[in-house]
């Protein structure tokens, strides 16, 4: 009998030991951690948006930049053709 | 034994609740803080990044709007020298693409077709020229296509105006140039072809009455080449059959 308290005993003690000692993150901590990861996930995912936003935006000022150029062009042929055929722009037809 | 029933219950509770926690998911709390140290460190720069992207992209927007007001301005100040609106040009780009398209085709054409075809290039030459009397004509964008335009039209223009010359021959002598209707639709220079002698026969019907009789110094017009038409067909039918009747009435006569 006494030896039989003993052993219980010693198996309560050893269970507190085992799982007691070590201090582990709660689990509204762990949720804190969860909701950090999503945050993070979440930006990068905006930044990568942003970036294929900007890129896009960078295309269509150079190709607005090439169209301006383009009836620039066109504008000072013209004014050589007119001015050829002696007619100036400002005339009408 | 009430002690020991009390430390019995109280040692399966405690194996019980280390089982559940084992099969929870756990984290040693000094990792658990160095986790969330990174995460936060790493979620600080990436709002920094975003947010430095998001600067860059309402200036970008800014200058897009600016260009475009730009581009509209230049536009309009280039349509106000061609006195013209984007519908003009669409319009006028449309009409010189089937204009074009159109020379193509007659430059594709034999002589014979074109011949035929030319109340359609002489309406084809109106409208060129009609497209020549504006200004959008001078335009960057159409000068070259109106260039190439009327170079194909004037070669066109110059096959046609053949097509209403009439060619002439002038009959020589049996002796030297053995000169018959026949012989003169075999040259080379002629329809390179004897059977369309009728040809020259039917568009001188004023001067040969017989189609075997020419004289020299005739000069006789020479119809453009091409297939018989029914007439000529007819009068080489007619004269076919003529033939075939004297050649049976001098056979009968002789053997008689």
């Amino acid at each position: 009998m006494k030896k039989l308290s003993g052993a219980i005993l010693s198996l309560f003690v050893a269970s507190v030991f085992l799982v007691g000692c070590t201090k582990y993150a709660n689990q509204s901590e762990m949720q804190q951690l969860s909701n950090l990861k999503s945050e993070v996930a979440s930006l990068e995912q905006q930044i990568s948006t942003a970036r294929q936003e900007k890129a896009s935006l960078e295309k269509q000022i150079a190709d607005k930049q090439d169209q301006i150029k383009k009836v620039q062009s066109n504008e000072q042929f013209l004014q050589q053709k007119l001015q050829a055929a002696g007619q100036d722009s400002s005339q009408s037809q | 034994m009430k002690r020991l029933s009390v430390l019995l219950v109280l040692a399966t509770v405690f194996a019980i609740s280390s089982v559940a926690s084992a099969q929870e998911e756990k984290m040693k709390y000094n990792e658990w803080q160095q986790q969330i140290s990174m995460y936060t460190a790493q979620r600080d720069s990436l709002k920094n990044v975003l947010s430095s992207l998001n600067t860059d992209i309402a200036n970008l927007k800014s200058q897009l709007a600016g260009l475009d007001q730009q581009y509209n301005s230049e536009m309009q100040k280039y349509l106000g020298m061609l006195h013209a609106t984007e519908a003009d040009m669409q319009s006028f780009d449309q009409t010189l693409t089937n204009l074009t398209n159109q020379m193509n085709n007659y430059m594709a054409m034999s002589d014979q077709d074109l011949c035929s075809h030319a109340s359609d290039v002489k309406t084809a030459g109106a409208e060129i020229d009609s497209l020549k009397a504006m200004r959008l004509a001078l335009a960057a964008e159409f000068y070259d296509r109106m260039q190439t335009l009327e170079n194909d039209y004037s070669q066109v223009a110059a096959r046609v105006a053949k097509c209403s010359q009439v060619a002439t021959y002038t009959v020589g002598t049996w002796a030297r140039n053995r000169d018959c209707l026949w012989n003169i639709a075999k040259k080379s220079t002629i329809y390179n072809d004897p059977w369309r002698w009728p040809k020259i026969y039917i568009a001188n019907r004023d001067q040969i009455k017989n189609p075997d009789l020419i004289y020299p110094k005739e000069v006789l017009k020479i119809p453009a080449n091409g297939p018989m038409n029914s007439e000529e067909k007819a009068a080489a039918r007619a004269y076919y059959a003529r033939k075939a009747r004297m050649q049976r009435a001098a056979a009968g006569s002789s053997g008689s």
